[in-house]
């Protein structure tokens, strides 16, 4: 998984946000790191849809604009943790070779 | 947020370089997080904002995205393009040779070519891919001989020589990385057979129309407006855009041969006739080359896995 990708779907872990969220997000979450760009977000988006790991929360209109939120699918969720969990087991296993004194405490 | 500004026409004109289908699903969505995401006093789009969106927007158009539904697009037009293409191949043959035998003394030569590209057929029609893959290798290099050595083939070898290289640098990617013949027996339907009169059709009224008019201009013009017409059937005949792609790819050969040596554009840098010269070669097959890439990326593209 890409770091944007697990970034977006990180942003949409606790609840259903819209575009202009999940980009406002992502740059909190990579603490500036990474700004992701509208072009970039929505391509992303389209294709987690197409491969049903978020799906459309609900719809509004602001401004005349439509603003539509997206959340994790069940299976967004899974892919996620089991991202997440690996990358805790790489980087504990990082940290423990850096530090070995540490590691045996 | 302004609507109508300078600067929303200005998105609205980016957003055209994503397909139909994305902008009438998130247009005005993006259009709105765009907007919103603008700083004050601007007035158009910025440089890195519309790269991205032109990026963007045409990857989708060449389903370059490492979407599940556009590797599987890609997978699925290589299969259906191995079963495809060489029957183009052997159909705009034999039409070649009913339009151009007596003008063809070497008749020998002729009906070997037919006869290997029949084979083709019959290899990928039954499924076996390698010894297509074996059969192909010896056409090329039958074909590259017939250009060069073997007198009499004419007209037939120049369109075989453009379209068939073309079509099988693409059959070839498609038996390499395409779940094969097999698979895409069970994909073709019957549009993908009634698209193939009209690009034969196109290819020989290109060649006929060539080598009756002086300076063909006009059939250059004829033949990109056939394909265009092949590539609205297709669509009619909801044949994917990947497929569609991979056939129009085929005649990229022949539009370039036809606008550099007919139009004498760029023969001052190229000698096209001199196959020996790799740029020539390389520019000459750059659209079925960079289709072939992209689709044999695309088909066989492994998930990546970053360290974050």
């Amino acid at each position: 998984m890409q770091e944007a990708t697990f970034l977006i779907l990180t942003a949409l872990a606790a609840r259903a946000q819209h575009g202009y969220g999940i980009l406002s997000d992502v740059q909190q979450i990579s603490r500036g790191r990474v700004r992701l760009r509208p072009g970039t977000l929505y391509t992303a988006l389209d294709r987690l849809r197409a491969d049903e790991l978020i799906e459309v929360d609900h719809e509004e209109v602001v401004e005349t604009r439509l603003r539509r939120y997206y959340r994790l699918t069940p299976a967004g969720s899974a892919r996620l943790a089991a991202e997440a969990a690996q990358l805790q087991a790489n980087a504990a296993v990082a940290l423990a070779r850096l530090n070995p004194a540490r590691g045996a405490t | 947020m302004t609507g109508g500004t300078g600067l929303e026409r200005g998105y609205r004109r980016l957003l055209a370089c994503y397909p139909r289908r994305f902008r009438d699903e998130h247009g005005e969505e993006l259009l709105g997080v765009l907007l919103a995401s603008t700083s004050d006093g601007q007035h158009r789009p910025g440089l890195l904002e519309s790269a991205d969106l032109v990026w963007n927007g045409l990857g989708m158009r060449l389903h370059l995205d490492n979407s599940r539904s556009a590797r599987q697009g890609w997978s699925d037009a290589l299969a259906a393009y191995s079963l495809v293409g060489p029957v183009l191949l052997l159909l705009t043959t034999i039409t070649g040779i009913v339009l151009e035998l007596p003008i063809n003394p070497n008749p020998a030569a002729v009906m070997s070519l037919v006869a290997i590209e029949a084979v083709i057929v019959v290899l990928v029609m039954a499924g076996r891919r390698k010894t297509a893959l074996a059969a192909l290798a010896l056409s090329v290099a039958f074909l590259w001989l017939g250009a060069n050595r073997i007198p009499g083939l004419g007209l037939l070898v120049r369109l075989n020589l453009g379209a068939g290289l073309s079509v099988y640098l693409l059959e070839a990617a498609a038996l390499i990385a395409s779940p094969g013949p097999r698979h895409g027996r069970r994909l073709v339907h019957w549009g993908h057979w009634a698209v193939l009169p009209a690009a034969v059709a196109a290819q020989t009224c290109f060649v006929v129309m060539s080598d009756r008019v002086q300076g063909s201009l006009a059939a250059l013009g004829l033949l990109v407006i056939l394909i265009f017409a092949v590539n609205r059937l297709g669509q009619a005949l909801r044949l994917s855009r990947s497929f569609r792609l991979l056939l129009a790819a085929t005649f990229y050969p022949i539009v370039f041969w036809s606008a550099t040596l007919d139009l004498g554009g760029l023969r001052l840098l190229l000698d096209l006739n001199d196959l020996s010269y790799p740029s020539a070669l390389a520019l000459w097959f750059a659209g079925p080359l960079l289709c072939a890439a992209v689709a044999l990326s695309a088909a066989i593209r492994p998930r990546r896995h970053r360290i974050i």
